[in-house]
């Protein structure tokens, strides 16, 4: 498949950023929901969360933005797209993996299939992340709906802020992404970023 | 999880050995209690903190993990499945962070480009308790690569080791399952580490930290899925039962009296 990385599509997606998205909050808070900075990943460094999906595929892409604008609308965090650097806090790829950092991306020896996973690559002296590097896997984003695509990056950018899976049903930090019925974060979810930023 | 077995006469006995085994070594005092890294357990180290994933898994019930099963959907099962302690741990394997690229580039341990650094883990084999562990077999101790945090030293994890526990591992030569599965052309699959390390196959890893204590599954991150594959089984010793009932069934047990 032809790779997308022209500056083209990003004036029309950043309008995405700017369009306000219509949420609806579940209205039950559950005992426990998931850990926040203290559980599988670390802090962002701050609450305004740039981001760049150069180097993706157009669904990839849509997705990404997707999950940013989410973020933005959905929580006191601000994003942004930027030219990427080493500060750039949320950078995208996307390949057909097999085995990418040692890890077994098909589960063909682990038993589970890895849609996406985020890796903090560089940290702060504080202990929090400078960047996230979130790769998904062509092999699953390419059979995937939009909607599916959105689960699995909404999923992977609450961990680059430092949300753990979730025990939510409604949340898409639920560890098992595809069965969230929701593509977006819980009130749970928005009380522990919203509590930070 | 609806689907409890009905366990044999054995399954008590075992259950009564490792209660007074726990009572014995509770009265012996604080051998598990040692210093470790600013109080964090071994298990608690190797934790991630700067990582997560998504996905899902390729099958349903830890009879698809062990040997002498048919593969299910393309899934094969463990090589072997092995009893006995973690006694050490030792450096593995690191990869650069990389930027667009297929593969990611092998990069020394301890180099400060390594995003992601494997450690080994040293299990001594006190049983195998189904099928056969083929090469890579040292003084009766196998290596088992697993994912290290960033955030935590080998000296850490060094001085954590007597809170590593003991268990019952799925596993594969790491090499040989490579090849099994077509990715051994793969430049990460470096041949000479690969045939020197186990895999645990399925992430079914189940241990203990102390005899008795409920079991712990670090490899598998999702609850829900890992308390399927135990079908109510919380000890190790019910869990071990369970695995030998199956390896029996199959004709699969290594020793064939503990059919
Ligand atoms: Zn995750």
């Amino acid at each position: 498949m032809k790779r997308i990385k022209t500056r083209a599509i990003r004036a029309l997606l950043a309008i995405l950023v700017t369009t306000p998205l219509l949420v609806v909050m579940t209205s039950t808070q559950p005992a426990f929901a998931n850990y926040f900075g203290n559980g599988c990943c670390t802090f962002a460094d701050n609450g305004h969360h740039t981001f760049n999906w150069d180097s993706t595929e157009y669904g990839t892409a849509l997705a990404v933005q997707y999950s940013m604008s989410n973020l933005n609308n959905q929580t006191d965090m601000t994003t942004e797209w930027v030219v990427p650097s080493s500060q750039t806090d949320n950078r995208s790829y996307d390949q057909h993996y097999t085995t990418y950092w040692g890890l077994d991306w098909d589960g063909s020896s682990t038993g589970w299939n890895l849609y996406a996973y985020a890796k903090c690559v560089e940290t702060t002296l504080a202990g929090n992340c400078q960047q996230w590097q979130i790769r998904y896997d062509l092999a699953d984003m390419n059979r995937f709906s939009n909607y599916q695509r959105q689960q699995v990056a909404c999923h992977e950018t609450g961990h680059s802020v430092g949300l753990d899976h979730s025990s939510e049903g409604a949340s898409c930090l639920r560890n098992a992404v595809l069965s969230a019925s929701t593509n977006y974060y819980t009130s749970h979810d928005r009380g522990h970023i919203n509590g930070r930023w | 999880m609806t689907n409890i077995r009905i366990r044999r006469a054995r399954v008590i006995a075992l259950a009564l050995i490792s209660a007074l085994l726990t009572s014995g070594l509770a009265a012996c005092g604080t051998s598990n209690s040692g210093p470790h890294s600013d109080g964090r357990t071994f298990w608690e180290l190797l934790t991630p903190r700067d990582s997560g994933g998504s996905g899902a898994p390729l099958y349903d019930e830890i009879g698809d993990v062990i040997p002498g099963t048919s593969n299910v959907g393309g899934f094969r099962p463990a090589a072997a499945v092995i009893d006995g302690p973690i006694i050490a741990i030792e450096p593995g394997i690191a990869y650069a962070a990389g930027e667009d690229a297929q593969h990611s580039v092998i990069v020394p341990y301890d180099s400060a480009d390594a995003a992601v650094r494997f450690v080994k883990l040293v299990v001594q084999v006190e049983k195998v308790r189904a099928g056969k562990l083929t090469t890579a077999v040292q003084d009766g101790k196998i290596r088992i690569n697993i994912p290290q945090p960033n955030d935590v030293t080998i000296d850490q994890l060094i001085e954590a080791i007597n809170t590593a526990g003991r268990g019952i591992f799925h596993v594969s030569n790491a090499l040989e399952r490579a090849q099994a599965t077509g990715d051994a052309g793969n430049p990460e699959i470096d041949p000479a580490y690969y045939s020197q390390v186990y895999q645990v196959i399925g992430n079914a890893m189940f241990l203990e930290t102390s005899p008795g204590a409920q079991l712990i599954h670090p490899l598998l991150e999702d609850d829900e899925f890992a308390q399927q594959l135990l079908q109510g089984d919380t000890t190790l010793a019910e869990f071990r039962a369970s695995v030998d009932q199956i390896a029996c069934a199959r004709g699969q047990a290594e020793d064939r009296s503990i059919c």
